[in-house]
C-alpha cells in the first residue's frame, strides 16, 4: 500500500499548456543569464594568459601561452591601485550612506502625498533623469559647473559660497565625491524608490487604519508600520549595494572625470575600462576584474552571514 | 540532472584548458590568402578595369577618429565621381570618442569592416600588419592596381614598411621631399603647427602703456617667460578679466594626445626642450631643465590666477566657447583646431595675432611646422570581401585624379585646369616674384559659380575641399593653387594670419617622428611602458601647474620624474635612441634638431620682436567675404 503511495506521488506531472509558457518565460531568463552572464566568464581565463596587446582574443583563448599568476603580480607591483581601491571603497562607501537611504526616504515622503495628480507628477519628474543615459547626463553637470559660464557659481557666489576673487571650479578633485553623491541621487531617486513603493502599497491598509485610531500621526505611522513592513525588501537592497562595494558602472565616472580630478574620480571601473578597451591590455583587466568579482562574492556572502544573524533575513 | 550539468561544465572547462595548453600563435602576414578575382594590368588606370556589369558594391570604411564627418558622403558630386569611377559607395563608422575603444572592440572582436583608418601613432596600425589581419598593399596592388605603388612616396614606403619590407597601409596629411622641394622653388612657407596668440588690442594697449612709462621699451623684453607674465598681469588688471575667466587659455587637456594636450605640446618648442643632445642622441624631454622651466612657468601664471582651475578641466567645447566670445588675452594651442572660433572672434571685433615667447636664456623658439610623415593610416582588413574592388578605389584616390577630385571637385563643373602637370613656364611665385617655375600637378582655378558658392557657404552639393580627407596630400592644393594655400573662405585667412608671422622659426620634426622597432623582443613591453608614462605625466602635469607654491611645483616635478625613472623611462628612451639613429640614417642626416645642426641656418635667427616677422601676413583680397 505504501509503495503503491510513494509511485503515485512520485508519478511524474504532466505539463499544462499554462506550465510550458511559464517554463519558456522563465528560459529567457535563463538564456539571457547564459549569454550576458556565464559565457563571458570563459574570458576570464585571460587573466592566466599572456594576451596584452592581443589582435585576436579568441585565438589566445585558445592557444595563448599560459602565465599562470604573472597578471595577478602585477597588480601587486601597480603603484596606482591602492588610490584607485580607496577611491573605490570611500566613495561607494559614502554612496552607500547617502544614495541607498534617499529613495527609501523618497517613497516614504511619496507615500504621504494624497494629492493623486501632484503625487504622480513628482513621481514622473523624478524618473526622468534615470531615463537620460550617464553620458549625456554627465555632460550637463560639466557644462553647468563649468567655472566661467555654467550657472553654479553665480548661485555659489550669491548665497556667499565663493566669490571672483574667490572663484570654485566644482570639476577639481575635492569636489568631486560631492559632485558625484548628488549626481547619483538625483539621477537615481525616482527610480530606485519604484520597488518601495510597490512594497509599501503591499502593505495592509489596515494596520494603518488601527494605528490612526490609537491615535499615531504620520511620522510614527512610517516609522512603525511602514518601515518594518518594508524592511526585507530594504534588507535584500542593502546586501546587493554592499556587494557592489567595488564595483559601479563605469561611464557614470568616465563621463565626469577630467585631468584635474583624476586623484579622486579614477575608480575600479574606470581603470579597468582604460587598461581593457583603449589600452588592449586584456591580461591584466581580466585579471583586475576576476580579482573585483571575488572580492564582491566574498562582501556579499560575509554581508548575508552577518544579516541573517543579526535580523534573520539574508539573500539566500 | 545536476550531476549532468556540472558534469558538462566540467567537460567545458577542461576542453578549454587543454586547448588552452597547445600554445601557439596567431597567423603571420605569410598566411594571407588572396582571393581569386581577375587581374588587372598595367595599361591602363586600376579603376578603369573593373567589370561594370557587377554593379556597385557597398563597403564599410572605419574611421578612427571621432571628428571625422563628409558632409558631401552621400549626395555630392565628388561622392558621385568616386562612385562612377570605382563602383564602390562607401558607409563611413565614425566612433563617438577618440580612446580607441570601438577599434579595439572591432579588433578583438573579429569583426573588422573593409577599411579602417586609425593614427599614424597607434601600436595596432604595426599589430594588425605583423598578426595578419591587414592585407599588404603591395601585394593588392601587385595584384590589382599595378600603378598604385609607383604613386607612393618612397621614403613614406621606407617609414611606414614592416618588418617583413612590405608596406600595410596609406597615410595621409604626409610630404614628400619632392613637393616640399617644388613648394620651396615657388617660394611656398609652412607653417607652424601650433602658436601663441594674443588678443591684438590689448596687446597694442600694453605696448603703448610700456613705452609711455619708458620711451626705449622694446616689446622684445615682453617675449621671455617673466616679461609674458608681467603683461598677462597687466591685461587681467586693466582689461576686467575676473579669476573666474582665463587670461591665458591652454589647449583643453586630454589623455589621447601627445603630451596630454596641444598647449605643453607647443610649449615644449616655443622653450625649446631638445629631443636630441649635442651628441645626436635621442632625450627624454620630461628630464631636461627646460621643460621644467615651462612647467614652472605655467605653475607662475596659475598663482597669478592668469591660468584657472577650469581650464585645466575644460572640454574643446568650453574652450571654443572661451574663444569666440574674446575672453582669453593669449591662448596656446594648435590655431587650426579652433579657426572657426577665431573667426567668430575676428568677426566680434577680437582678432588674434601670434605671438614669440622664448626660454630664460632667450633661445630662439623651434616650432614644429606642417611637414609631417602622416596623420591617419588607412588599411584593408583581411575581412575585406572584394580587396579587387577596394584597393582600385584607394589607388584611385591616392592617382592625381583622385586628388584634384577631393579637392578641386568635378572637372568642368567646379575647376578649370589652367596649366598642365608637369609645365615649367615663367610664373609669379607666391611670394609675388617673376620666374621659372615647374608646376608638378599642374595649375587649377575654381569656375565663378563654384568661387561664388564657396563665398556665400552653399557649396556643399560639390563634396570637395577636402571633405574626404582620408588619403589626402596637403601638399596637392598647396602646388596647384595659384595662391600656394587652401586660401578660399575667410576663416581660412584668419587662421593663417594666426600663425604667419611665426614662420622663420618653424623647423621640419620629420626625423624627430620616432616609432619604436616593431621587430624589437620588447616591442610590447616598451609600447605598455610609454602608455604608462604618458598616462603618469597626464596625470602630474595638472597637479604641477595648479600646484599652490613653486616649491609644492618644483617638488612634485620631481616626484614625478622620479616616478618616470622608477618606470623605465631610460629604458623606453634607449629604444627610441635606436630608431631614432635608423631614421636619421636613412634620411641621410646627421643631426635631426636644429641648433645642433650647422647647417640648418637656426644660428642666423635672432628674435626680433614680439609679434614675429608679420611680412608673412596675408590681407584679405576683396573677392572673400567676410562672414
Amino acid at each position: 500500500m505504501t509503495d503503491f503511495v510513494e509511485k503515485t506521488t512520485r508519478k511524474r506531472k504532466k505539463w499544462t499548456r499554462n506550465d510550458k509558457q511559464v517554463y519558456f518565460m522563465a528560459m529567457c531568463g535563463v538564456a539571457f543569464l547564459c549569454v550576458f552572464a556565464y559565457l563571458p566568464m570563459v574570458g576570464t581565463l585571460l587573466a592566466f594568459k599572456e594576451g596584452d596587446r592581443a589582435i585576436d582574443i579568441y585565438q589566445v583563448l585558445l592557444t595563448g601561452k599560459w602565465c599562470g599568476f604573472d597578471n595577478f603580480a602585477n597588480l601587486l607591483t601597480d603603484r596606482k591601485l591602492t588610490d584607485i581601491v580607496i577611491n573605490t571603497l570611500g566613495l561607494n562607501l559614502l554612496l552607500l550612506v547617502f544614495n541607498f537611504p534617499a529613495p527609501i526616504i523618497f517613497a516614504l515622503l511619496i507615500n504621504e502625498v494624497t494629492h493623486l495628480r501632484y503625487k504622480k507628477g513628482i513621481q514622473t519628474v523624478s524618473m526622468f533623469p534615470h531615463f537620460i543615459s550617464w553620458t549625456i547626463f554627465g555632460a550637463i553637470i560639466v557644462a553647468l559647473t563649468d567655472m566661467t559660464t555654467g550657472i553654479f557659481n553665480p548661485i555659489l557666489e550669491a548665497i556667499g559660497l565663493c566669490s571672483q576673487e574667490n572663484p570654485i571650479n566644482l570639476g577639481e578633485a575635492q569636489y568631486f565625491w560631492v559632485e558625484m553623491i548628488i549626481a547619483s541621487i538625483v539621477k537615481g531617486v525616482g527610480w530606485g524608490s519604484i520597488v518601495y513603493m510597490a512594497a509599501i502599497a503591499g502593505i495592509s491598509p489596515e494596520l494603518y487604519e488601527a494605528a490612526q485610531i490609537d491615535g499615531a500621526n504620520r511620522f510614527q505611522r512610517a516609522v512603525k508600520i511602514t518601515i518594518p513592513m518594508i524592511a526585507p525588501t530594504i534588507t535584500v537592497f542593502l546586501l546587493l549595494q554592499i556587494s557592489k562595494l567595488l564595483g559601479n558602472s563605469y561611464e557614470q565616472f568616465y563621463s565626469m572625470q577630467n585631468a584635474i580630478n583624476l586623484e579622486r574620480s579614477e575608480v575600479l571601473a574606470t581603470y579597468i575600462y582604460r587598461k581593457g578597451f583603449t589600452q588592449r591590455r586584456y591580461s591584466y583587466a581580466a585579471a583586475l576584474g576576476l580579482c573585483e568579482s571575488i572580492i564582491s562574492v566574498l562582501l556579499l556572502l560575509f554581508s548575508n552571514i552577518l544579516s541573517k544573524k543579526f535580523t534573520g533575513r539574508g539573500v539566500f | 540532472m545536476v550531476k549532468r550539468a556540472i558534469a558538462l561544465l566540467f567537460s567545458v572547462c577542461l576542453l578549454l584548458a587543454a586547448t588552452g595548453c597547445v600554445g601557439g600563435g596567431g597567423p603571420g602576414y605569410d598566411d594571407l590568402v588572396y582571393p581569386d578575382f581577375p587581374l588587372a594590368n598595367a595599361d591602363s588606370e586600376s579603376w578603369e578595369q573593373w567589370d561594370r556589369d557587377e554593379g556597385q558594391i557597398e563597403i564599410d570604411w572605419f574611421v578612427n577618429y571621432s571628428t571625422f564627418t563628409w558632409a558631401g558622403a552621400d549626395n555630392s558630386s565628388v561622392s558621385q565621381a568616386i562612385l562612377d569611377k570605382t563602383g564602390i559607395k562607401i558607409n563611413f563608422i565614425v566612433p563617438v570618442t577618440d580612446d580607441g575603444q570601438m577599434l579595439n572592440t572591432l579588433i578583438s572582436g573579429q569583426n573588422m569592416p573593409d577599411i579602417i583608418t586609425l593614427n599614424r601613432n597607434s601600436s595596432e596600425r604595426i599589430l594588425l600588419a605583423e598578426q595578419g589581419e591587414i592585407y599588404a598593399i603591395n601585394g593588392l596592388s601587385e595584384r590589382w592596381a599595378p600603378r598604385l605603388m609607383g604613386r607612393i612616396d618612397e621614403d613614406i614606403v621606407e617609414y611606414y614598411k614592416s618588418s617583413n619590407g612590405l608596406l600595410y597601409g596609406l597615410p595621409n596629411q604626409y610630404t614628400t621631399e619632392k613637393d616640399l622641394q617644388a613648394y620651396e622653388e615657388m617660394d611656398g612657407t609652412l607653417l607652424s603647427n601650433g602658436a601663441i596668440v594674443v588678443r591684438e588690442d590689448w596687446l597694442n594697449d600694453y605696448i603703448d602703456y610700456k613705452k609711455a612709462q619708458d620711451p626705449n621699451w622694446n616689446d622684445v623684453q615682453a617675449t621671455s617667460p617673466s616679461g609674458f607674465i608681467e603683461m598677462c598681469k597687466w591685461v587681467k588688471q586693466n582689461k576686467g578679466i575676473t579669476n573666474s575667466e582665463p587670461t591665458v587659455l591652454l589647449s583643453q587637456f586630454d589623455r589621447n594626445i601627445d603630451y596630454g594636450s596641444r598647449a605643453i605640446q607647443h610649449l615644449i618648442e616655443y622653450f625649446n626642450v631638445a629631443p636630441e643632445d649635442k651628441n645626436g642622441d635621442f632625450t627624454y624631454q620630461y628630464e631636461q631643465e627646460e621643460f621644467k622651466e615651462m612647467l614652472l612657468f605655467l605653475n607662475e601664471l596659475y598663482r597669478e590666477h592668469c591660468i584657472i582651475s577650469g581650464n585645466l578641466s575644460a572640454t574643446a567645447t568650453q574652450i571654443r566657447q572661451n574663444i569666440q566670445n574674446g575672453i582669453p588675452f593669449a591662448c596656446i594651442l594648435s590655431p587650426q583646431d579652433f579657426a572657426g572660433y577665431f573667426k567668430t572672434a575676428a568677426l566680434n571685433g577680437y582678432n588674434y595675432v601670434p605671438i614669440v615667447l622664448t626660454n630664460s636664456s632667450g633661445a630662439v623658439p623651434q616650432l614644429r611646422n606642417l611637414s609631417s610623415w602622416g596623420l591617419r593610416y588607412t588599411m584593408v582588413t583581411k575581412d575585406c570581401e572584394r580587396p579587387d574592388r577596394v584597393i582600385k578605389l584607394l589607388d584611385f584616390l591616392q592617382s592625381e585624379e583622385g586628388q584634384a577630385l577631393i579637392y578641386w571637385g568635378v572637372e568642368g563643373e567646379s575647376y578649370e585646369q589652367t596649366i598642365e602637370p608637369g609645365t615649367t613656364q615663367m610664373g609669379i611665385s607666391f611670394s609675388g616674384v617673376e620666374k621659372e617655375i615647374t608646376y608638378p600637378y599642374g595649375q587649377m582655378e575654381f569656375t565663378e559659380e563654384a568661387w561664388n558658392k564657396i563665398q556665400s557657404n552653399t557649396a556643399s552639393e560639390y563634396g570637395f575641399l577636402r571633405g574626404m580627407i582620408l588619403l589626402y596630400n596637403p601638399m596637392y592644393p598647396r602646388l596647384t593653387s595659384a595662391k600656394g594655400n587652401e586660401l578660399n573662405y575667410y576663416w581660412n585667412y584668419v587662421e593663417y594670419n594666426c600663425k604667419a608671422a611665426l614662420t622663420p622659426y618653424t623647423f621640419s620634426y620629420k626625423p624627430l617622428t620616432v616609432q619604436l622597432d616593431p621587430l624589437a623582443d620588447n616591442y610590447i613591453e616598451m609600447v605598455n611602458l610609454e602608455t604608462d608614462l604618458k598616462d603618469l605625466w597626464f596625470e602630474y602635469i595638472p597637479m604641477i601647474i595648479s600646484a599652490s607654491t613653486r616649491e609644492q611645483a618644483e617638488s612634485l616635478y620631481e616626484l614625478t620624474l622620479g616616478t618616470a625613472r622608477d618606470y623605465g623611462c631610460e629604458d623606453l628612451r634607449i629604444e627610441q635612441n635606436k630608431s631614432f639613429q635608423a631614421l636619421k640614417e636613412s634620411m641621410g642626416i646627421e643631426y635631426a634638431y636644429p641648433p645642433n645642426d650647422p647647417n640648418s641656418g637656426y644660428s642666423d635667427l635672432t628674435v626680433s620682436g614680439i609679434r614675429g616677422d608679420t611680412s608673412y601676413n596675408l590681407d584679405i583680397p576683396s573677392n572673400v567675404t567676410i562672414q
